[in-house]
């Protein structure tokens, strides 16, 4: 018994000895790591919005955004992200608008769809099909997007999806335009 | 033994050929002789870091609890270098991926810490794990500057074979880790049997 509480003070002595030296160097470091992903972040919202120059996270009515200023601090463009039900369960898209309301890109985060069936509302040429966007477009299936042949279920989902979120996120973020 | 000794002694090993330890990393970053350096430097800051600590403490750590104490002293090291390398490289941190907070479980700093550190003074100790450090570190610089050259034509991201080479794709990936890694023990064990190195 008495060495068992030897040998665990021994070891706890130890531990609490590593624990106190990474926590000095995970103070020294992780400054310069969040400094690093925040002008990376940046870089690739550049990509999207070359006038981007500052970033904000925003929330309103539970919808989160970050939102991209030009160095006056006007709204250049957003990105956030939608839901919607899928075939095989929820398809989580994310979803680039610009300063006017219209939408840059649309990107599939996480879906369930049958593979090889479904999952091909992945494809660049689909998603491409939102690229210009505005809330005052149909955004239907069959007028102005074309669905996958054999993918209707997804492919109508995931427009219904972008129909629904684009109209609430502008007049969320952007005021009504 | 003197820590001289150590040091040519721990160079000895050749870690990935003579002892056929480390293996993991050794197949798995060798693609480009750039990661293959920083991954045996990564593994030698941890190395001498953690022989350091586990030779000053051998008195005190009881011989039951050895193992775990070794791994709490290696896991700190590793942390730490996984730290500094995401701050200060991020580029070779992203490189080496999973391969830097697995150093923790490498054979070679455990082996050191059991079989060197754990039995001989510091000066010694820091001294055995410059010398199997750097020792690992060259034998993955080797491989990578092998891999890379007959995968890519390159070494260390320079162009040597000129542009009409056709580089062997394969040895960019796994299966040319393991042909590459035959090759270099081949020629180890043939160069050790003619000086009777071994």
């Amino acid at each position: 018994m008495k060495e068992i509480v030897k040998l665990s003070f021994i070891l706890m002595l130890i531990s609490g000895l590593a624990a106190g030296s990474l926590a000095y160097v995970n103070q020294v470091t992780s400054k310069v790591i969040a400094e690093r992903e925040a002008r990376e972040k940046i870089a690739r919202i550049q990509q999207i919005f070359p006038g981007a120059a500052t970033l904000e996270d925003k929330t309103v009515e539970g919808q989160t955004a970050t939102l991209a200023l030009d160095g006056e601090g006007k709204v250049v463009g957003l990105l956030t992200e939608g839901s919607v039900a899928g075939y095989g369960g929820p398809i989580t898209f994310s979803l680039a608008v610009d300063g006017e309301g219209k939408v840059v890109s649309v990107g599939v985060i996480s879906q369930s769809e049958t593979p090889g069936i479904g999952d091909k509302i992945k494809q660049q040429a689909f998603l491409d099909q939102f690229t210009g966007k505005s809330p005052a477009d149909p955004l239907a299936v069959g007028q102005d997007i074309d669905n996958i042949s054999g993918a209707t279920v997804s492919s109508t989902a995931l427009t219904s999806g972008v129909r629904q979120t684009l109209p609430a996120t502008v007049s969320r973020f952007l005021g009504t335009k | 033994m003197s820590a001289l000794k150590a040091l040519t002694n721990g160079f000895k090993e050749i870690p990935p050929l003579r002892l056929v330890l480390g293996l993991c990393p050794t197949l798995a970053v060798t693609g480009l002789a750039q990661n293959g350096l920083g991954m045996g430097l990564s593994a030698t800051a941890v190395l001498i870091g953690s022989n350091l600590v586990i030779s000053a403490l051998r008195n005190f750590m009881p011989d039951k609890i050895r193992i775990p104490c070794f791994i709490v002293v290696i896991a700190t090291f590793v942390s730490i270098v996984d730290m500094s390398l995401n701050a200060f490289l991020p580029a070779l941190h992203a490189q080496l991926g999973i391969f830097v907070p697995l150093i923790v479980v490498n054979c070679i700093i455990l082996g050191r810490a059991e079989a060197f550190a754990s039995k001989n003074g510091i000066l010694s100790s820091i001294a055995d794990g410059i010398g199997v450090g750097l020792s690992f570190t060259f034998a993955l610089t080797v491989l990578g500057s092998i891999r890379e050259l007959l995968g890519a034509g390159t070494i260390f991201g320079v162009n040597v074979m000129g542009a009409a080479y056709q580089p062997f794709k394969v040895f960019g990936f796994p299966p040319g880790a393991f042909i590459a890694l035959g090759l270099m023990m081949a020629l180890y064990n043939m160069l050790a049997k003619k000086y009777k190195l071994g």
